[in-house]
């Protein structure tokens, strides 16, 4: 193969990468924005929602995303225990949508999962607590919050029900069926 | 396909629904309600310097927050995990700052939720320690 092709095709793979890696990094900072701005609705957030849509469609690279989410919200918000759980709960979640993305889902399906999400993230959250206090602490700190998951898993249903499919159709229609 | 797709959505719903009606059963469970009508509690105060204060409060409250607020002035925010208390009696102890924080125990036993959380019961104990982090 002539090295001016190479090179050119050198180029062009170079280009790509430059492309996705900013698109990666709009993609944290949009997660970080919506957060914020939708922070003032207690345990109602767009995050669950975009985290699936991103699993989808960017496969492992949602996980690069995931990485600067959480690390701009310890340097914002400050590196406290919570922050510990958000090493590993939207990690969870980016497992399960990959796990379950292997078929075709409907709307509905997805809608459950962000609320089943939802409704578990007091108790994903919990386990730092386990460390720091012991059985009665987590359960104890736990259960004091239930009232607020379920808040936050009804506020995923609906939001996921709603925005799923018009931003997956938006998203397939852009860039075509299948990004990863 | 289709009809898989949308069997597991409706699968998923339901599984959703149900493990609601789990959690909200647990929480019924786990915090009982306080009974209502007039309650004697004792409040009690324990300060930095190991100096204490107790209080007998007859209250109608159903949250520890409520019925100690009778008797002495609380400080705090309210956050995502219920009102946090920063200072008892203008004693602060802020855990944001990373020194001490008020523990707040319900019976001798430590207390697994909030002041505005608790609920008194009759005859109960409450106290708020200053502990040091």
């Amino acid at each position: 193969m002539p090295s001016s092709m190479k090179g050119s095709e050198r180029g062009v793979s170079g280009v790509r990468r430059a492309r996705e890696i900013v698109r990666l990094g709009l993609c944290a900072a949009l997660l970080f924005v919506l957060k914020a701005a939708l922070a003032p609705l207690p345990n109602i957030e767009a995050v669950t929602l975009l985290v699936i849509l991103y699993t989808l469609w960017f496969g492992r690279g949602a996980l690069l995303i995931l990485c600067l989410f959480v690390t701009l919200e310890g340097a914002v918000y400050g590196f406290h225990l919570w922050w510990i759980a958000y090493l590993y709960v939207w990690a969870v979640l980016w497992l399960a949508v990959t796990l379950a993305g292997h078929r075709e889902r409907s709307t509905l399906f997805w809608a459950a999962l962000g609320g089943i999400f939802g409704l578990s993230f007091g108790f994903l959250c919990s386990f730092p607590y386990l460390a720091a206090g012991g059985i009665h602490t987590m359960l104890g700190w736990w259960a004091a919050g239930i009232p607020f998951d379920l808040i936050h898993g009804f506020a995923n249903f609906a939001l996921i029900l709603v925005l799923f499919s018009p931003l997956d159709s938006l998203w397939k229609r852009v860039n075509g069926p299948k990004t990863k | 396909m289709k009809h898989t797709a949308r069997r597991s959505g409706l699968t998923a719903a339901l599984l959703f629904i149900v493990l609601a009606v789990l959690m909200l059963a647990a929480r019924c469970c786990a915090l009982p309600a306080a009974p209502a009508g007039e309650k004697r509690i004792t409040v009690s105060v324990t300060y930095a310097d190991g100096t204490a204060e107790h209080f007998e409060v007859s209250t109608r409250a159903d949250c520890l927050k409520e019925a100690a607020e009778a008797v002495l002035t609380l400080e705090g925010e309210e956050t995502a995990h219920g009102f946090t208390v920063y200072a008892v009696n203008g004693a602060e102890a802020d855990f944001r700052k990373g020194e001490a924080y008020w523990a707040i125990y319900a019976d001798g036993a430590y207390a697994q939720s909030s002041a505005d959380r608790l609920p008194v019961f009759d005859g109960g104990s409450y106290a708020f320690v200053y502990e040091r982090l």
